[in-house]
């Protein structure tokens, strides 16, 4: 187990190394050649003061780029919290009601709003509770002071909301394909002849043999979430990472595209990684 | 009763009837795209329709609210926001169908240059490059471009394109492995035919008939996409949904329903697009591919 975890580890490392070079590559073609810009990858300053905080908070070190980091996290860990519980219920839910008509029905709301462009909802919810609830609308137009910051989990929760709604509809869709596949093979009729029941194959025997497939499926959700928080965040005015991303290429900041870009290869490396571990147990046994 | 031989004709009449029968879903599908592609297109760009010059406020603005005679009211320029709404719409379908493509034709071009290697482990390259580029978010990617290279249609279509190629060749690698595995192949095998011949004339053929539902099914995806470039104003110089409710966040106060129409409008045009593209995936028994975008 730890050969296999320090095995991975360092195929991790390779890959975000990978990510680096091949985002600085990126960045070189996009302002350099095609942008004409004089300013070059090769002569990007870690050390120089960090520009998209320096102008929105007067603070120019990296420890401002702390709460960007925890502000996104936090959608980020409610978002993909939702679609694991939701997306893997409500995909074997329908995989289990596969016989029965109008079976679709229970997937089609999310499907539904799936097409409807986050960072236009965003702005209705604040449209909404400035004008009827005569509440703060954007993220960014009250700060708490004191007290508990419940407006911090109301916005990390707007925010959420579409990603939530994009990441089960793909996530249900995911998990039903590999559940059906699975169920017209040989070994069902096989055991439905046998005399077993519907719901003994189904728990027992299809979900059983699929756990290491289905873990497979946990992240596949989340380059998704994380493409599409930064246009949800610059909607919604919510000062994360996304946000921070989008200053950086407004003023050309190579460091601050960079740390975003790795930031989002991090997160979705690291869980891979975790959804290695748990297959690799999960298949070893 | 006579025992006729019938006309060449009538046989090949009946031959076309009887494909068609069992191409009827393909048919319908086409003809509702045609409808809503017409209707969506027909919409013309018969006023002034820069960005610069209709999305501005003037000192006496002429906002007339959704109602009689506009269903989506009127821009401060008294232009009618539904006509609007339209040509936007189908500038992103239109954008969105060429990266989608171009996309596709580069990764099916991509995956062919491995495709004759008879080794196993032929396409190991695209698939563990695949790997990489799924620890970096699509939209990131394109908003770098988009930023760096000034925005235009051009850079959104190239970079697009080139995503979905990244994105979608392991996938249609897979589609050829699978493809070779079937027992009409290794019969053909058995038989004799080269193996140039197996996969031009029995595995291309397949993915070239999933390629189209793959094609429908992205079509939605990628305009949703260059709604949100534009909305961020990384788009193009040209009238887009994104640049619609971006303005109406401007002047949120006097009209809100700047901001409103244009994002129901296009939820329901992606939700039309989004239903037929499942169908047409459905009906060429296309296999999904794991949503990248």
């Amino acid at each position: 187990m730890i050969r296999f975890l320090g095995q991975r580890i360092f195929v991790l490392l390779i890959r975000l190394i990978l990510v680096f070079a091949i985002l600085s590559v990126v960045i070189e073609l996009s302002y350099g050649v095609f942008g004409g810009s004089e300013v070059h990858v090769w002569q990007m300053d870690f050390t120089a003061p960090v520009e998209p905080s320096l102008m929105l908070t007067g603070h120019g070190g990296w420890e401002s780029v702390l709460e960007p980091v925890a502000n996104s996290s936090l959608v980020i860990g409610i978002t993909w919290g939702v679609v694991l519980l939701t997306g893997y219920s409500w995909g074997i839910l329908t995989a289990r009601i596969q016989r029965f008509p109008f079976r679709n029905l229970i997937v089609l709301p999310w499907l539904v709003f799936a097409c409807v462009p986050g960072f236009w909802w965003v702005i209705q919810v604040a449209i909404y509770s400035y004008f009827e609830w005569e509440r703060p609308g954007f993220a960014n137009e009250i700060v708490v002071e004191s007290g508990p910051d419940l407006m911090r989990w109301w916005n990390a929760v707007v925010v959420a909301a579409p990603l939530i709604v994009l990441g089960v509809a793909v996530q249900i869709r995911a998990v039903n394909a590999r559940i059906q596949k699975e169920s017209v093979l040989p070994f069902v009729r096989g055991l439905y002849q046998s005399g077993y029941s519907n719901r003994e194959i189904f728990y027992q025997n299809i979900l059983r043999r699929l756990s290491g497939d289905l873990v497979h499926l946990s992240d596949r959700t989340l380059p998704l979430i994380l493409g599409g928080l930064i246009f949800v965040e610059a909607a919604f005015r919510y000062e994360g990472m996304g946000n921070f991303l989008l200053r950086s290429l407004e003023v050309s900041y190579f460091p601050g595209i960079l740390v975003a870009g790795l930031w989002m290869a991090g997160i979705i490396g690291i869980v891979a990684l975790i959804r290695e571990i748990m297959v690799h147990s999960l298949t070893s046994d | 009763m006579m025992n006729r031989r019938q006309s060449r004709a009538s046989r090949h009449s009946l031959s076309a009837l009887a494909r068609a029968w069992e191409t009827r879903y393909v048919i319908v599908l086409a003809f509702a795209y045609l409808i809503s592609f017409g209707w969506l297109f027909s919409a013309g760009t018969d006023v002034d329709i820069r960005p610069s010059e209709i999305l501005v406020t003037p000192g006496e603005p002429l906002w007339k609210t959704p109602g009689d005679g506009h269903l989506f009211g009127t821009t401060a320029t008294g232009l009618d926001l539904f006509h609007l709404c339209r040509i936007a719409m189908a500038r992103a379908v239109a954008v969105a169908a060429i990266a989608t493509a171009l996309g596709l034709a580069l990764a099916f071009l991509t995956v062919m240059l491995f495709a004759f290697d008879p080794g196993e482990r032929r396409f190991s390259l695209l698939k563990s490059w695949g790997r990489v580029g799924v620890l970096m978010p699509c939209a990131l990617v394109l908003l770098i471009v988009q930023a760096g290279a000034g925005g235009g249609i051009t850079s959104f279509v190239v970079a697009t394109s080139l995503l979905i190629s990244i994105h979608s060749a392991p996938a249609m690698a897979e589609w050829f492995e699978k493809g070779e595995k079937g027992h009409d192949i290794l019969s053909a095998y058995v038989v004799g035919l080269s193996r140039s011949e197996i996969v031009t004339n029995r595995i291309v053929p397949t993915v070239i008939r999933k390629l189209i539902g793959i094609f429908a099914t992205l079509i939605p995806q990628v305009a949703l996409v260059e709604m949100g470039v534009s909305f961020l104003g990384m788009g193009s110089e040209r009238l887009s949904i994104g640049g619609l409710i971006s303005y109406g966040q401007q002047v949120i106060i006097e009209a809100p329903w700047l901001a409103i129409y244009p994002g129901i409008f296009a939820s329901v045009v992606t939700m039309f697009l989004t239903l037929l593209g499942w169908l047409t995936s459905r009906a060429l028994k296309s296999e999904p591919i794991r949503r990248f975008i």
